[in-house]
């Protein structure tokens, strides 16, 4: 008699076995572990009880969250998608194309590098200009291939190239038009926000100086 | 003689090891729950235990959810927000909803439903911390150049959009809790799509395979992780991707 004929009724019992709990793992059945919860739902007032605690605890909770939502108009751009989204009172008011930081990494040398790319997070509006007027930084001269002026020199000061407004959230960084409105919706600025003439008007009446910009 | 006792050891080696096998999955399930059940806190929500009941289900898993929105709020930073019961996925910052994707769920852990309303309260009413996340996106196209000598080789530089979000995207994200989340891009249009996404998965079923028998050689314990599946636009997953933070956080809401 071989092992098996001897053992014939061991192994057939630890193959069923193993059967029950590779099927039972399988079919996701996880009741034989106790995991359901089957508690005595007969206590009705206590059941009252319970809901009315908790629907006064999520009315405390949504207020809370309600209190937290922005009073006046505010901005969200997707860099990834080079989508804007205007809100105010709550409301979508317009969502088109913008271009963002082109994720370009210009290096000078060793020692010198500059990353355009447009910042993630809350920012605020910090100033409001019309007819902006451009101060090129060092960047600009280095990616030109020309060399760097000093800081007050003439040739920094270029007119008409940021559209009719100029809306600052901090850190050099602004939402401005643009002359390449064929590259909107394309990742290709310095790290600013470029917008087209008329969406830009309506984002400069609409967002007052404090108005929240959420970058993504 | 010699062969009949070597085909009778064989055998039960394979028996052995098939058992050990079973052994290590359902304990890993085992584990998995009760890793979901110690990141519990031990308060009840508002004093005793809640009885099960449909209705006190319901508010109770709106009530974790919302506190754990409202606890995500306080949050400087842009963080996820995975509302699988109202099919969506959002980014928030300081509880503005900066984006919101529709999301279509193809698979949910069953374990997760076998949860008392204690244990989903406990479980779910903070946000989660994100352990790792893998991408089959860069997460920042980053293009170096280096700067022109002179003008005329300025005028010659032609620098070329990020074309990354044509990419195939397929995400997963480990939460501390153990739970793995797979967010899969909705448009599956050419092979290359169905190439990354046979990829991305095998990629994570390999190493799960690798982590199983490495298990079974050193008698270590077998980690299972479980795991919700849904898909979201394309443009949707980059955006999420790109603008997590290092440490950040999830509200789930199974």
């Amino acid at each position: 008699m071989n092992f098996f004929q001897q053992h014939k009724a061991i192994v057939i019992q630890v193959a069923v076995l193993l059967a029950l709990i590779f099927t039972l793992f399988f079919v996701n059945r996880l009741t034989f572990l106790g995991l359901s919860s089957n508690i005595d739902t007969e206590n009705t007032e206590l059941t009252q009880r319970k809901s009315s605690e908790l629907i006064s605890s999520l009315a405390l909770v949504d207020k809370a969250l309600a209190a937290k939502a922005p009073k006046n108009g505010y901005i969200v751009v997707n860099s990834a998608a080079n989508v804007f989204s205007l809100y105010k009172n709550g409301e979508l008011i317009k969502r088109d194309k913008c271009s963002t930081g082109s994720y370009i990494k210009l290096k000078k040398g060793d020692q010198q590098h500059w990353m355009f790319k447009t910042p993630k997070g809350e920012f605020r509006i910090r100033n409001k200009t019309v007819n902006p007027v451009w101060k090129k930084p060092d960047w600009a001269f280095v990616e030109a291939g020309l060399p760097v002026p000093s800081a007050n020199h003439p040739s920094r000061f270029e007119y008409n190239v940021l559209g009719d407004y100029s809306l600052a959230i901090g850190d050099g960084y602004l939402i401005h038009g643009t002359l390449y409105q064929r590259f909107l919706g394309l990742p290709v600025t310095h790290g600013c926000i470029r917008l087209n003439d008329e969406n830009l008007e309506l984002v400069y009446k609409s967002l007052p100086i404090g108005a929240k910009v959420y970058i993504f | 003689m010699i062969a009949t006792k070597f085909r009778n050891g064989l055998f039960i080696l394979i028996i052995g090891i098939l058992f050990y096998s079973g052994f290590l999955i359902v304990n890993a399930t085992i584990r998995a729950h009760e890793k979901l059940i110690s990141f519990s806190s031990s308060e009840q929500i508002l004093g005793d235990s809640i009885p099960s009941n449909t209705e006190l289900d319901s508010l109770t898993r709106l009530l974790a959810f919302r506190e754990a929105q409202l606890a995500l709020s306080k949050n400087d930073s842009i963080q996820l927000i995975l509302d699988l019961a109202g099919g969506s996925a959002k980014l928030s910052i300081h509880s503005v909803n900066i984006l919101e994707s529709e999301i279509r769920i193809l698979n949910e852990e069953p374990l997760l439903q076998t949860l008392s309303s204690d244990q989903y309260y406990a479980l779910f009413s903070e946000p989660i911390k994100i352990v790792s996340v893998n991408c089959t996106v860069i997460k920042e196209p980053i293009v170096e150049i280096e700067a022109p000598k002179n003008a005329e080789e300025a005028a010659a530089n032609v620098s070329l959009p990020d074309t990354l979000l044509q990419s195939p995207s397929f995400l997963r994200i480990d939460l501390e809790n153990g739970i793995s989340i797979f967010l899969n891009q909705s448009e599956m249009e050419t092979e290359n799509d169905e190439l990354v996404k046979d990829q991305f998965v095998k990629d994570f079923h390999r190493n799960r395979l690798k982590e199983f028998f490495r298990c079974l050689l050193t008698f270590d314990t077998f980690e299972y992780h479980p795991k919700i599946t849904f898909e979201l636009p394309r443009s949707d997953i980059n955006a999420i991707y790109r603008a997590l933070p290092n440490q950040a956080l999830v509200v789930l809401r199974p």
